[in-house]
C-alpha cells in the first residue's frame, strides 16, 4: 500500500479511537456524575424536607414551651410549699445532728402520755451509746430500763414502730433488741402483769 | 481505506507487461484504445494469442515483429491524461467527524455539569466551602437544618425541663402522701393496734388514698408525654434520640443545681437539691414504665402499699433514706403476738395467766429480740399435772415452725423436776428465726449505702 494510503488509514483509525475514547470518557462521567448527582440529590431533597418540617416544628415547640413553663410557674408556689413542708418534717423526724437532748423529751412525753395511776409505765433509766455512722445516715444507740404494764408495753412498741411519720413530729427509731422479764404483782390495783424490760433504740440522724 | 485505494489503483491490461508506478494513471487513460484494437480484429487477435501459446517465446517475437511491421502507427484519439500531483496528497486527512465532535463537546458538558453537581451538593450538604458560601450569602442546606436541630434540641429540653420539674413535685407528694398510707396501712391491719386506731387509721387511709390518685394520675399524664422531639439525626435510632434528650435535661439540671450551689440561702440549697434529685430521675425508665402500666381505680389496698414501697424504692427524694429506714424496721408487737397466739393454740389456758399455778400449762419469763440478726431467744417453763412436759414443749415447737413469721424454731436439751401431786416443771429455752427476711425487705433492690446524700442543713 502507498506511504500516502497509509498515512491516511492511521489517521482515520486514530479518528475512530479518539470517537471511541471520547464516547467511554462520556459514558464513565455520566455514571460517575450521575450517581453522584443521583445519590446526593436524594440527600439534598431529605435535608430540605427536613429543614422545612423542622421550621414548622419550632414553631409549634416554643408555644408548647411556653404553655408548659406557664404551666410550671402556676403550680410552682405549691410546689415549693410542699417542698418547704417535707423538708421541716424530715428536719424534726431525722435530724441534722444527734438531737439527743430533744429525744430524751420524746421519751419523757411519752412516759407521760402512757403513764396512768391503773397502768404503769415508769423508765427507769436512758444510756446513750456511742454513735454509729453508716454511709448516709448515723444512728444513736439508746439503751431504756422500763417497768411497764403489758398494755403500756405494746402501746410503746406501737409508738417506736409508727415513729418518724413524715405528717407526724416523732424522731425516726427502731428497736434492735428488747428483753423483757415479767413481774409477779400482787398489787390489786395494777390491772395487768407487769413487765420489766431492757429495750435498746435506734434513734436515727443524718 | 478499500475505496479510497481502489479509486487510485490502477490495473495492468491482459498480455502486457507490468509498468511502474508513474505510469501507472497513462495507462490507465490509454486502456480503451489498447481495448478497443482486438475488437477491431478479433480475427487476427485469437489466433495469435493461441498461436503464442502453442509455439513458445521464439514463435511470439517473430509475432511481435510481424505486428509491429504491419500495424499503422498509433493515432492519439484522446489528449495526454494528465498527471496527478501525489504531494499533494501528503496534506489530505480523513474529514473531521461529526460524532466526534459531538463526544467532546458532550465530554466538556459533562465536566462542567458534573463539577457544578459537586460544587453545589458541597455547598449545600458539607461546610467544606463555608467560607465562600457564606461571603455569597449562599444558605447551607445542611447547616441550617444543623442549626434548626440545635433549636429543637434546646426547646424540647426546656419543655422537658418544666416536664419533668412538674413530674418530680408530683411524685414527691406521691411519696409524702404514701409515707402515711403506709404507716395508717400498718396500723390497720395491726394484730395488736385497737379498734379505735384502726378506725381512725382507715379514715386516713382513705384521704391519703385520694392524694395518691391526684399525685399518680398527674405523673402519669406527664410521663405519657414525649419527650423526644424528631430532629434528623445521622443516628436515627429512637433509643439513641432519646438519649441525647435525656443527656441535655441532666445537663441543664445540673448546670442549673450549679448556678445556686454556692448560695447559703436555704431556698436556694432546696431548690439545688431538688434539681439534683431531678437529674437523678431523668434516667428512671422503671417509674415510668410503672406509671404507665398501673391502674390506680383497679389497685387493691395492698397493691397500693406495694405500689408505693416501690416508687419510695426508684424515686430519690428527701424521704427516701428515711423510707428505707421505715421499710427495715421489725414489727416487735405483731412478732409477741404471734408468738402468744402460737402458744394459746397449744395452752388454751395461756392467755389467762392466773391459772397456771392451778392448771398448769407456759409462762415466759422473758424474751430477747434481735433485730441485727433477726433472731428471737425466749425463756420460761411450762407446768403440767402429768407427765408430757416435753410433749408440750415440742407442740409448741412445732406450732412456732408452722407460722409464716418464724423459722428454725428449736430446743436441743429437756429437764424437768417435780411430781404428780406438785406438778412437773420443765424449763423452756427456745430460739428462733424471723422468717423471709430477705424477701421483706425491699433494700436488698436498692442497697441503702446507694442512696444519696440528701444534704439538709439547718
Amino acid at each position: 500500500m502507498p506511504k500516502k494510503q497509509v498515512t491516511y488509514v492511521l489517521q482515520k483509525r486514530k479518528q475512530q479511537k479518539y470517537i471511541k475514547g471520547y464516547a467511554i470518557l462520556c459514558a464513565v462521567l455520566l455514571m460517575f456524575f450521575g450517581f453522584y448527582t443521583y445519590k446526593n440529590w436524594s440527600t439534598y431533597s431529605d435535608v430540605k424536607e427536613a429543614g422545612e418540617k423542622s421550621a414548622q416544628y419550632i414553631s409549634g415547640l416554643r408555644n408548647e414551651v411556653v404553655a408548659e413553663q406557664s404551666s410550671y410557674e402556676v403550680g410552682r408556689d405549691e410546689f415549693d410549699n410542699l417542698n418547704r413542708q417535707i423538708e421541716d418534717n424530715v428536719e424534726e423526724i431525722f435530724p441534722v445532728t444527734d438531737e439527743y437532748t430533744a429525744l430524751t423529751r420524746e421519751f419523757d412525753d411519752y412516759e407521760a402520755e402512757l403513764s396512768t395511776r391503773t397502768s404503769v409505765f415508769d423508765v427507769a433509766s436512758i444510756n446513750y451509746e456511742p454513735i454509729i455512722s453508716a454511709e448516709n445516715y448515723s444512728i444513736l444507740p439508746a439503751r431504756l430500763n422500763i417497768r411497764s404494764s403489758a398494755s403500756n408495753f405494746r402501746k410503746f412498741l406501737h409508738l417506736i414502730e409508727n415513729s418518724g411519720a413524715l405528717d407526724g413530729e416523732s424522731r425516726l427509731m427502731d428497736i434492735s433488741s428488747i428483753r423483757l422479764s415479767f413481774e409477779q404483782d400482787d398489787d390489786e390495783n395494777v390491772a395487768d402483769e407487769i413487765i420489766n424490760f431492757t429495750v435498746q433504740i435506734n434513734a436515727y440522724f443524718q | 481505506m478499500p475505496e479510497e485505494g481502489n479509486d487510485l489503483e490502477v490495473k495492468p491490461a491482459a498480455g502486457e507487461a507490468a509498468t511502474t508506478d508513474a505510469k501507472a494513471p497513462e495507462q490507465a487513460q490509454s486502456k480503451p484504445s489498447e481495448a478497443a484494437t482486438p475488437m477491431q480484429n478479433p480475427e487476427d487477435k485469437a489466433p495469435d494469442a493461441f498461436e503464442a501459446k502453442a509455439s513458445g517465446p521464439q514463435e511470439t517475437n517473430l509475432l511481435k515483429g510481424i505486428v509491429s511491421t504491419n500495424t499503422e502507427p498509433e493515432e492519439d484519439i484522446l489528449e495526454v491524461a494528465p498527471e496527478v500531483d501525489m504531494s499533494l496528497l501528503q496534506d489530505v486527512e480523513p474529514p473531521k467527524s461529526v460524532l466526534l465532535m459531538v463526544l467532546k463537546a458532550l465530554s466538556v458538558v459533562i465536566l462542567v455539569l458534573g463539577a457544578g453537581s459537586m460544587l453545589f451538593f458541597s455547598s449545600q450538604l458539607s461546610d467544606v466551602l463555608d467560607p465562600v458560601t457564606e461571603k455569597l450569602n449562599v444558605i447551607n442546606a445542611s447547616g441550617e437544618l444543623e442549626l434548626s436541630n440545635t433549636e429543637i434540641i434546646a426547646l424540647q429540653t426546656d419543655l422537658n425541663f418544666y416536664r419533668y420539674m412538674r413530674l418530680k413535685a408530683h411524685l414527691d407528694r406521691f411519696s409524702y402522701y404514701g409515707d402515711s398510707y403506709l404507716r395508717n396501712y400498718g396500723i390497720y391491719n395491726s394484730q395488736t393496734a385497737s379498734a379505735g386506731d384502726k378506725n381512725d387509721a382507715e379514715e386516713e387511709m382513705v384521704v391519703a388514698r385520694d392524694q395518691l390518685k391526684t399525685a399518680f394520675t398527674e405523673a402519669q399524664e406527664i410521663y405519657r408525654l414525649s419527650f423526644v422531639a424528631p430532629i434528623k439525626l445521622e443516628e436515627e435510632s429512637e433509643l439513641q434520640k432519646e438519649l441525647l434528650f435525656q443527656n441535655e435535661l441532666k445537663e441543664k439540671l445540673n448546670a442549673k443545681a450549679a448556678e445556686l450551689s454556692g448560695s447559703a440561702d436555704r431556698d436556694a440549697k432546696r431548690a439545688v437539691r431538688n434539681y439534683q434529685q431531678t437529674a437523678a430521675l431523668v434516667n428512671k425508665a422503671q417509674v415510668k414504665t410503672l406509671f404507665l402500666s398501673t391502674d390506680f381505680d383497679e389497685l387493691s389496698d395492698e397493691e397500693l402499699k406495694e405500689m408505693v414501697k416501690k416508687v419510695n424504692n426508684l424515686v430519690v427524694n428527701d424521704m427516701s433514706t428515711i423510707q428505707k429506714i421505715k421499710d427495715q424496721r421489725i414489727k416487735w408487737s405483731d412478732v409477741m403476738n404471734e408468738i402468744e397466739l402460737r402458744t394459746i393454740a397449744v395452752d388454751s389456758y395461756y392467755s389467762s395467766g392466773d391459772l397456771y399455778e392451778d392448771v398448769g400449762g407456759i409462762r415466759y419469763n422473758s424474751y430477747d429480740f434481735d433485730s441485727e440478726n433477726r433472731s428471737i431467744a425466749i425463756s420460761g417453763e411450762t407446768k403440767l399435772f402429768n407427765t408430757l412436759n416435753f410433749s408440750l414443749i415440742v407442740d409448741l415447737i412445732d406450732e412456732i415452725n408452722r407460722s409464716e413469721l418464724f423459722e428454725n424454731a428449736e430446743m436441743r436439751s429437756f429437764t424437768k423436776t417435780g411430781s404428780v401431786v406438785e406438778g412437773y416443771k420443765a424449763n423452756l429455752r427456745l430460739s428462733l428465726d424471723l422468717e423471709g427476711a430477705e424477701e421483706e425487705s425491699p433494700v436488698e433492690d436498692t442497697p441503702i449505702n446507694d442512696l444519696p446524700d440528701l444534704g439538709i442543713e439547718i
